[in-house]
This record gives C-alpha cells, sequence and structure tokens, in this order.
C-alpha cells in the first residue's frame, strides 16, 4: 500500500465506481426518446436539493445561464458546484442561498464571491483547472482516480482533497485526484436533436467527460436539429444521445455571455453583475432578472428585448470554424 | 524634439513582458493581462511564438481590439490552429509542450512567489 505523503483533508463528493456503473446500468437508456422539455421542467425533474451540479463553460462564454436562473428560480438548496471558473454564476447561486459549496478550479469576480467565503456562508475548495477537469476525467474514464504531477508546486494542495504518494514504477511524488461523478451536468450547446445528440462549437471545458461522468445531463441549445444530421458528420457530434436526460431548446440561453458565431457578450449587462456587491444589489439583481420573470423567453422579452438581442447578434462576425 | 510618452503601470508591465517572450517556442497564456501581453509580442517580437489558451485553444491569433473579460470567445480564439478542451491542454503542458507560463497574479513578491 502506497504511503501517503501528504494530503489535503477538506470534504470531496466522491462515488465508488460501482455504484456509479451500476446507475448506468440501471437508470440511464441507451434507447432513443423525444427528451425535449422545458427548463423548468428538467430542472424540477433533475435537480434535487443537495445535487452537486458541473456545467460547461462559463458565464462569459456559451454558458447554460438560462439553467442556471431557473435553478435560482426554483429556489434549489445546498448545492455544490463544479465551477471551472467562478465567475457571476457562482455569485448569483450564493447571493440566492443556492450554493453553499463550491470546488474551484479558478476563481475569478470574487467581490461578492470573496465576502461570502469569508463571511462564511460558501466554502471553497481549490483543485486548480487542471485538476478539476482531471477529476471529472477519472469520473468518465471509470477510476477512482487519476494522477497528475500537477499540485505537487505549492501548497494549493492542502485547500483540496488530493493526496501525494509515491509512483510506483519511478518513486517519484505524484498527485491523485479523487473522481467526480456529479448529480447533474448544464452544458449549453450549439445544435442538438430531440434524443440528446448535442455538437459544440469550439473549445470546450470538459463537455464529454462532463457528460459521461455525471448521473443526469441537461443539454440547453440554440438550435435543434434533425438526428440524421449528426449521422451525416459524426466527427463533429460531441455528445452522443444516451449520456443526456433533457434537451432544452434555449435561444439565447447564454445570454449575458456570448454564443460563439451566434451572439456577442452583453458587456454592460455583465458590467451591472460584476458591480454587485453586496446582498441588497443582489437582490435588486434577482428579483429584476430571475424571480419578477417566469421563465426565460419572457426574460429575454421583458429584460433583454429584441433590439438589444439584434444587436448581440449582429456584433458576432466571427463565423469560420464554428459550422 | 524629444517625444513625451505617458503610461500607466499595468502598460509598462505588459511592454516589459512582451520583450521576455522567445520567438519560436510555446507559452502557456493565462487570464487577463497575460493574453494582451501574448498579444503584443507576436505583434511586436515573436510572430511564431505558439499560444495555448487553458480550455484547448491552440496557437490561438487573437484579433483586435482586445474583447476583455473573456477568454473562450470567438474573438480571443480567432485562426486558432486546433480546437480541444481543459483535459488536452493540460497534457499538452505535462508532458512539456509548453515552453512557458503566464499567469496573472494577485500578489507577488520579489523573489517570484
Amino acid at each position: 500500500m502506497s504511503r501517503i505523503r501528504k494530503e489535503g483533508k477538506v470534504e470531496y463528493r466522491f462515488e465508488h465506481p460501482d455504484d456509479f456503473r451500476a446507475f448506468v446500468r440501471d437508470r440511464k437508456s441507451r434507447k432513443t426518446s423525444d427528451k425535449t422539455c422545458t427548463a423548468s421542467e428538467a430542472v424540477s425533474r433533475f435537480v434535487a436539493d443537495g445535487d452537486y451540479i458541473v456545467y460547461d463553460f462559463s458565464s462569459l462564454t456559451r454558458g447554460p445561464q438560462s439553467l442556471i436562473r431557473e435553478v435560482i428560480r426554483q429556489g434549489k438548496k445546498d448545492l455544490w458546484i463544479g465551477a471551472e471558473f467562478t465567475l457571476h454564476e457562482s455569485a448569483l447561486l450564493t447571493g440566492a442561498g443556492c450554493v453553499t459549496r463550491i470546488d474551484v478550479g479558478f476563481l475569478g469576480y470574487g467581490n461578492y464571491i470573496g465576502q461570502a467565503v469569508c463571511d462564511g456562508r460558501v466554502k471553497v475548495y481549490e483543485w486548480t483547472n487542471g485538476g478539476l477537469a482531471l477529476r471529472i476525467l477519472a469520473g468518465a474514464r471509470g477510476v477512482p482516480f487519476l494522477p497528475t504531477r500537477d499540485l505537487l508546486g505549492s501548497d494549493n494542495i492542502s485547500v483540496s482533497a488530493a493526496k501525494v504518494i509515491d509512483d510506483p514504477y519511478t518513486g517519484l511524488p505524484v498527485c491523485l485526484v479523487p473522481a467526480l461523478n456529479p448529480d447533474v451536468a448544464f452544458i449549453h450547446v450549439h445544435q442538438a436533436d430531440i434524443h440528446g445528440d448535442a455538437r459544440i462549437f469550439g473549445t470546450n471545458l470538459f463537455a464529454l467527460e462532463a457528460a459521461m461522468a455525471s448521473r443526469r445531463v441537461i443539454v440547453s441549445a440554440e438550435e435543434i436539429i434533425e438526428p440524421e444530421e449528426f449521422r451525416k458528420d459524426p466527427m463533429r457530434t460531441t455528445i452522443p444521445y444516451f449520456l443526456v436526460d433533457a434537451v432544452v431548446h434555449a435561444p439565447f440561453g447564454a445570454y449575458p455571455g456570448a454564443m460563439p458565431a451566434r451572439y456577442e457578450i452583453d458587456l454592460e449587462h455583465v458590467d451591472r453583475l460584476n458591480a454587485i456587491r453586496n446582498d441588497d444589489q443582489m437582490r435588486i439583481y434577482l428579483d429584476e432578472n430571475i424571480y419578477s420573470v417566469a421563465d426565460h423567453e419572457e426574460f429575454l422579452d421583458k429584460r433583454v428585448g429584441a433590439a438589444k438581442m439584434k444587436e448581440l447578434r449582429r456584433r458576432a462576425t466571427i463565423i469560420e470554424g464554428y459550422r | 524634439m524629444p517625444r513625451t510618452v505617458e503610461f500607466t503601470d499595468t502598460e509598462f508591465m505588459i511592454a516589459q513582458g512582451a520583450r521576455l517572450l522567445e520567438d519560436g517556442k510555446s507559452i502557456f497564456v493565462g487570464w487577463g493581462i497575460p493574453q494582451i501581453v501574448a498579444m503584443l509580442a507576436q505583434k511586436l517580437y515573436v510572430p511564431s511564438v505558439v499560444q495555448l489558451f487553458e480550455f484547448g485553444a491552440v496557437g490561438p491569433r487573437s484579433v483586435l481590439p482586445f474583447v476583455r473579460g473573456t477568454m473562450g470567445g470567438p474573438q480571443n480564439t480567432y485562426r486558432s490552429l486546433q480546437w480541444l478542451n481543459m483535459n488536452w491542454a493540460f497534457s499538452y503542458s505535462a508532458s512539456g509542450y509548453m515552453d512557458y507560463g503566464m499567469l496573472g497574479a494577485l500578489q507577488v513578491d520579489p523573489y517570484g512567489n
């Protein structure tokens, strides 16, 4: 048995690989079916209090913002999120009282979050970008951990639950990160079909890994296309249908973030989010943009508007590479 | 006639950073100021430097004007050689393909801590 040279002692979400395999065998279907539904239905059905949620990409680019706003609207509690980048979504989820723990890659836009951490309202565990992505890869790869030589260079390890052992092949110290199998993955994509096949154009954090490693996967899509289109161009399938539990048609679902080749970031709205410093300001934002509207469509209608959407679409001039 | 140029500390830092890079090398570029340093360096000093962004944009040629506050958007990842994802970006790093890393820091001491 390898001696553990050093380990971080924070809590970590972990599921035995055999338990996850049993879930996939018994509770995920390989059959095609129409999985389209509203964000309200998807979140209501697949997100429970206390769940661990991971998402791809970020609040600024191709993020599942409409799904996250729905989580806040439904008042989910005690969530644990895997936030590769903690941006507006982390601030809003914390401000709304939804999230109590955050596994972090990169802690960004810390004004509101920083205060919440200091106040003890949310716990933050630091895995580094590479470390968190590797945990999800381990969850997808069906192993209890994956080794890395990351995390060895600083004391970051003490605010994670990584363990350092002697590698049995070389004797080198090597860092192990435990597998992560989230309860739910939210992934915003360019195109999906009604079965759940999905395409992302551009880069992603860990879209396929997260879809594979998570118990339930909600895909929100800018566009719904025919299933056969995926089979005509298999190189461009990012996620196959049998990993997915719900498909939400959500044009402008990444708003106020950008959706590459579809619409640009709304920097004015993002600046408003960045300006939130305290709970009063948070409350005003949440009321205006989430609680006072029934769903994403009413939000777009009444808080964003057709003129703004047209302008953001117009600004998305870079199309090449995103087809 | 001598020309007076005014600049901020941040602009000075960016200009100095851009002078440190070597042509024909690769660099892992972190969020924010490092992106601007890399862009300036590539335009002025090191045209064949290979940048890497952490979510898997290999060799991006970011367009101007620089879009602040994003990283994965179409302007920053324009005409990349390859688009992958985070596990691949860290694979490139871990197997030795990145010659430099450049990150923004909140605080730094004179010794580089």
